[in-house]
């Protein structure tokens, strides 16, 4: 069975910023080499420190931003032999910010029905699906005329959701659909999302931070690292026994809600390299607590065991 | 930055300057639309029985005569009323024809980036290397002064401030993840930068344009001033005083009523301006 979404080795690059006049801008490379699957119904998380090109990779599924090598197919058929359109029917994003991503002069029922009215249906059935999707991700008729900025941040992201599914896509791409939101209201969205997922039976690529989130959530878990996946795997297993030495810091990062436990250490000194100047061998080994002379010379290349996918010498 | 949101409306009846300039631009314009109506007599008649009869508050005035008589015997009054509607509409159209170039450059600039930016600064940059004068100056002498030259040659000037302003708005605009949605669903460049950058730029946008239609005006009065913009014996503020110069001496209220005109209708669009930025856009500022 082929996989609703493959990637395979991907490249992404920016044009990096210009030394001096003369000088050649050399390219950031923001992907380098990243290799991922989605199934049918599945979730998949992505996890990553900022910067770690997490973004990048959603913007790529997208189809809005080109890639530099490599190939993303979607049901078999690669994403460049696709129209604009055509991509935007079967896989669509929900944003982080739900106060940047919502046009601050235009109405719910306008942005909820901008999709169908970039392919053209007409005025009527509009009005009527726009009102059968509101219904459906828990807003009412009465919000059909507010403008974003009379919504609360929850309501205001079940508009962007709405927005993503009104198409009725089979894969959404959710780049950290919580994080700027209350504690309180997070629950609801992610309880919306999965409850929109068993009844449109919808794929999510999921990124996140909130490992208590990937951890409940998702199906599968890649962890991100400047720029390449360093280990990837079914969630629970992953999370059970991380082997990348990465993951094993993430994971013990992570606040416990427990508050009798301590603060987690700060687990890794440093800071993510700097894109435009990559340390040579395996990335993180400046970083890593484990490091060995060979991990400064030889990039690690991802090796599955037991159906866990782990880029490390170790 | 919000557009214009409906609750900040009762706001602008509230806002001192905003009223008082409304109401006198109001006041102006609608004088213009009735101008035949309004003015007591033919601004183009000329009676050499009755020149320069002064306005009614000096010891010859006449009330047939309100604002008295030029020195061809025209009802100043009458030219004055119709020579709003010249002022108005310069200051609409070449508000109107420098805004749709500035603005569509703007957002080009703006959205794009990259090359596309480069070159609408490089245009922009040799725009204000420009001597507005002396290419008004130039193309008058070339072609001849009517209205429609003035127009299209201030509408070609003076659409940098529009570019300038558009430009660093749908910069910020852009990088907005509206922008990226809509273009995640398919939404092609134009539609992006019509349907939904453009919307919330509106508030800037009116600012700008009162203070662009306010330069109209006063460049236009200066144009005819000096014999090169709206030809005689059209009814221009500009060229009222003009031709009121040979009798700044034994008639200045010539020079005045034409002057205290122009004066009060740019200063009432500029109050306006003044007002819309304060109830539209607390934070925009230049």
């Amino acid at each position: 069975m082929t996989p609703l979404l493959e990637i395979e080795d991907l490249v992404c690059r920016y044009p990096g910023r210009r030394g001096g006049f003369f000088r050649h801008a050399r390219p950031i490379h923001a992907i380098n080499g990243v290799s991922l699957s989605v199934g049918e119904g599945e979730v998949v998380a992505l996890v990553g420190e900022s910067g770690c090109g997490k973004s990048t990779l959603a913007r790529a599924m997208l189809g809005l931003l080109k890639p530099a090598a490599g190939a993303i197919r979607l049901d078999g058929t690669p994403l460049a032999a696709m129209t604009r359109r055509e991509l935007a029917r079967r896989i669509l994003p929900v944003f982080q910010d739900p106060y940047s991503s919502l046009n601050p002069s235009k109405t719910v029922e306008s942005i909820v029905g901008l999709p169908l009215r970039l392919n053209r249906v007409p005025a009527e059935e509009r009005r009527r699906i726009v009102r059968a999707m509101l219904m459906r991700v828990g807003l009412s008729e009465r919000h059909l005329a507010r403008r974003p900025h009379q919504l609360s941040g929850g309501q205001r992201q079940r508009v962007a959701i709405a927005r993503a599914l009104i198409m009725e896509p089979k894969l959404v791409v959710c780049d950290e659909p919580t994080s700027s939101l209350d504690v309180s209201v997070q629950a609801q969205i992610l309880n919306l999302l999965m409850q929109l997922r068993r009844e449109l039976r919808l794929s999510y690529v999921l990124i996140s931070h909130n490992l208590a989130v990937v951890e409940r959530l998702a199906d599968r878990v890649a962890i991100m690292y400047f720029g390449r996946i360093v280990e990837e795997g079914p969630a629970a297993a992953v999370f059970a026994r991380p082997r990348h030495p990465y993951t094993q810091a993430l994971r013990s990062a992570a606040l416990s809600p427990d508050p009798d436990q301590p603060l987690p250490s700060a687990g890794l000194g440093g800071e993510v390299p700097d894109p435009a100047a990559p340390p040579s061998g395996c990335a993180f080994h400046p970083r890593c607590p484990h490091a060995m002379d060979r991990c400064r010379v030889e990039t690690p290349d991802l090796r599955e065991v037991n159906g866990i996918a782990v880029a490390c010498h170790l | 930055m919000t557009a214009i949101a409906e609750r900040r409306w009762p706001d602008a009846f509230r806002h001192a300057s905003l009223a008082a300039g409304g109401g006198v631009v109001l006041l102006v314009a609608l004088m213009a639309l009735l101008a035949p109506l309004v003015a007591p007599h033919d601004p183009f008649l000329q009676n050499l029985d009755h020149r320069l009869i002064p306005p009614v508050w000096e010891a010859e005035g006449r009330w047939a005569h309100p604002l008295g008589t030029d020195a061809l015997g025209r009802d100043y009054l009458s030219r004055l009323i119709h020579g709003a509607r010249i002022s108005l509409l310069i200051a609409l159209a070449v508000g109107l024809l420098s805004g749709l170039i500035g603005t569509g450059l703007g957002l080009a600039a703006g959205y794009y980036g990259g090359w596309v930016d480069t070159a609408v600064l490089f245009v922009l940059t040799n725009r204000l290397a420009m001597p507005g004068v002396l290419i008004t100056l130039a193309v008058v002498a070339i072609v001849g002064g009517s209205l429609t030259v003035v127009i299209l040659v201030l509408g070609f000037l003076n659409w940098d401030r529009f570019a300038v302003v558009v430009r660093s708005a749908a910069q910020r605009e852009a990088n907005r993840d509206y922008v990226l949605a809509a273009s995640a669903h398919g939404s092609s460049a134009l539609r992006i930068m019509l349907a939904e950058i453009l919307p919330n730029l509106v508030g800037p946008l009116l600012v700008v344009l009162t203070v662009e239609m306010a330069h109209a005006i006063l460049i236009e009065a200066a144009l005819s001033f000096l014999g090169l913009g709206v030809p005689p014996p059209n009814p221009s503020w500009g060229l009222m005083v003009n031709e009121a110069k040979d009798h700044i001496f034994f008639h200045p209220w010539m020079i005045f009523i034409p002057g205290i005109a122009i004066f009060t209708l740019v200063l009432a669009i500029n109050l306006v301006g003044d007002g819309l930025r304060d109830v539209l856009a607390p934070e925009w500022r230049p």
